[in-house]
């Protein structure tokens, strides 16, 4: 086992920066998640520790190792791929055996360990068959398998569950963070997926447009998201952009035309530029109240049932909408019906704009 | 309405009837009479055109030379044309298209004009030998004209062009992961194409290996004009018999026994092939 660390590593793509200056550290046996949207280098920065992409600047450190000019098959990685790329000519017993042929395991340690790992990914019985024989969470099993055959000292993992549908998808999750569990092996794993990466993670790397936006546990990056950009990427925010005008008392009072509200402590000084966020589920609306002096005040546009809550969207003055989710389903409104919009004091989050 | 598409087929299958199968069946029955001289056939039916065919040394070496170098073409295109079609299909670089088209367009130029390059190119004095003289690599200028150096120079670049679009249009079709999950598991680079590209591209190296080996086997202008005259192989035979000695039936028992053992190789290739071929093809969902 091993730690991976990235260190100031930038690469970029016909002159486009595909991943800047990233630093970043998988702890030893830890499932680190590099979560963010299609196109923001979280896919680079994975190939660039597995040795399939250089990097133009910066170091990759395995288990203390420089690799940054390693070849991948030097490295002691496993990799699942996307669409798992399984070797088709191959059975399953020879895909998983692959790795320990390449480093030269003698026969009867490899049937024992492909056998070992078969039984891990419970596909024993499937062990002569060929992948185009197999079911799409069938050959995620083999792929896993595969990756991990021969002890890799840091397990890869590229959107693995991203071609299943949802109910595999979740079975697939447990399955995965079972195997991490028992192997205890360093993994890094990318997804688009935000409940995918809080159900499995450690700890979660938020990616940005090529940059980390933030690193931390699920709940801190989703009760202290450190830029709006994460707030609204994990889970749903409300985001207002405004001006602090003043002070009262506690309060900090916010202008966003044509609003005026206030948010409690001292946020900043006057004439600062930010950025408030509240999450959905800590907004609450009062019908029939009368607004108080610095409130929010809309109509509810809509309602939306949706499960295990309530979504009602909220239009106030000068374009602006706030999301409010109810989950005990009981606060009926009519649409265009008028509403006070209030908020617990401790849900606010606030940024530099 | 719907159109009954199949009736489409019938006017192409029957021109190719008419000029594929029935020049055969010609063929095929002319080789059976025996020649009574300037260009007339007997008409008893005979096998002594074959009988004689087999039991001459001469035409059995000339069967053999013909196959023999027919396999070193399909051999030298493969393994000239793997790597170049593999380093094309692996090409992100924007030249690749123009490449492609020149080689299109390289397969596409006459045999007569490419074989009287390759004359020019591979004479006594021609610029080839002019270099290694020049470079002092050897005292003699080399003999790549008039024997079997040549006519297997000339079926190379005859054939190589064909060889490498196949081959390139199979190893396109092999993802790129696969090989990137093969480095990751252990293997050099050599290994990865060696345990996964060479397997799932077993379709196209036989599909490219025989197409080199038909042609190089029916292929008369490059072998008469690179071999001078002297590298005599099956095309040319039937040339001679047909031009010089006005014998058909014995260019047309020739013609058959060629058309035969290609076949038959072909075949016995494909039936190995078959066997060969494990798991889905390449390509497809894996």
């Amino acid at each position: 086992m091993a730690s991976v660390v990235l260190a100031d590593v930038s690469k970029r793509f016909d002159g486009v920066a595909a991943v800047h200056d990233l630093s970043l550290e998988v702890r030893d046996g830890e499932l680190l998640t590099l979560l963010g949207p299609s196109g923001c280098g979280k896919t680079t920065t994975l190939r660039m520790v597995a040795g399939l992409l250089q990097p133009e600047r910066g170091r990759v450190l395995i288990g203390e190792r420089d690799v940054t000019r390693v070849a991948p098959e030097r490295r002691k990685v496993g990799m699942v791929f996307q669409d798992y790329a399984l070797f088709p000519h191959l059975t399953v017993t020879e895909n998983v055996a692959f790795g320990l042929r390449e480093r030269a395991v003698p026969a009867s340690e490899r049937e024992r360990r492909v056998r070992e790992m078969l039984g891990l990914v419970r596909l024993e019985d499937q062990a002569a068959k060929f992948p185009h024989q197999l079911s799409g969470g069938q050959r995620q099993r083999v792929a896993l398998a595969r990756a991990v055959a021969y002890p890799p000292q840091v397990l890869l993992m590229d959107e693995p569950l991203g071609a299943l549908d949802l109910k595999l998808r979740q079975a697939m999750q447990l399955e995965v963070a079972r195997i991490q569990r028992t192997l205890r092996i360093t993994t890094l794993y990318v997804t688009h997926d935000q409940e995918e990466a809080l159900n499995l993670s450690d700890r979660i790397a938020v990616m940005d447009r090529g940059r980390l936006a933030q690193l931390g546990t699920g709940t801190e990056v989703y009760d202290r998201p450190a830029t709006p950009f994460v707030a609204d990427f994990l889970g749903r925010v409300n985001l207002i952009r405004g001006r602090v005008v003043g002070r009262e008392g506690a309060w900090t009072v916010v202008r966003a035309e044509p609003h005026v509200f206030r948010i409690p402590g001292a946020v900043a000084v006057e004439g600062t530029e930010i950025v408030v966020g509240v999450r959905p589920e800590r907004v609450r609306l009062i019908a029939g109240a009368e607004p108080a002096a610095l409130a929010l005040t809309g109509e509810v546009e809509r309602s939306a049932f949706v499960g295990s809550l309530v979504r009602h969207y909220v239009r106030c003055a000068g374009d602006l909408v706030i999301t409010a989710e109810d989950q005990d389903r009981k606060a009926a409104f009519a649409p265009g019906q008028r509403v006070v919009i209030e908020w617990d004091l401790d849900a606010v989050m606030t940024w530099s704009g | 309405m719907r159109l009954p598409w199949p009736l489409f087929l019938l006017p192409p299958l029957l021109v190719s009837l008419l000029l594929f199968v029935v020049p055969q069946i010609a063929f095929l029955r002319s080789s059976l009479f025996r020649n009574v001289g300037y260009g007339q056939t007997g008409s008893t039916l005979t096998v002594e055109n074959y009988a004689r065919f087999f039991t001459d040394e001469f035409y059995q070496a000339a069967l053999l030379r013909t196959a023999a170098l027919s396999l070193i073409d399909a051999a030298v295109c493969l393994a000239v044309g793997f790597p170049i079609a593999y380093r094309l299909a692996r090409s992100r670089s924007r030249w690749r298209s123009t490449w492609l088209t020149l080689l299109v367009a390289s397969s596409l130029v006459t045999v007569v004009i490419k074989a009287l390059g390759m004359m020019i190119l591979l004479s006594a004095n021609g610029p080839l030998n002019q270099a290694v003289l020049a470079l002092r690599l050897v005292r003699e200028p080399l003999k790549l004209l008039n024997n079997d150096v040549g006519v297997v120079l000339g079926l190379v670049h005859y054939t190589l062009p064909l060889v490498i679009l196949i081959l390139f249009s199979v190893l396109q079709t092999i993802p790129e992961d696969l090989e990137a999950a093969a480095r990751t598991l252990g293997a050099a680079p050599w290994r990865a194409v060696g345990r996964v590209v060479l397997p799932l591209a077993v379709p196209g190296l036989v599909a490219a290996s025989l197409m080199a080996f038909n042609l190089a086997m029916g292929a008369f202008t490059s072998t008469a004009l690179l071999g001078g005259g002297k590298v005599l192989t099956l095309p040319v035979l039937i040339q001679r018999k047909v031009v010089l000695e006005v014998d058909y039936p014995f260019a047309a028992t020739i013609a058959v026994v060629l058309l035969a053992s290609g076949v038959l190789l072909n075949v016995l290739v494909l039936r190995m092939a078959l066997r060969l071929r494990r798991g889905a093809p390449a390509g497809t969902a894996a």
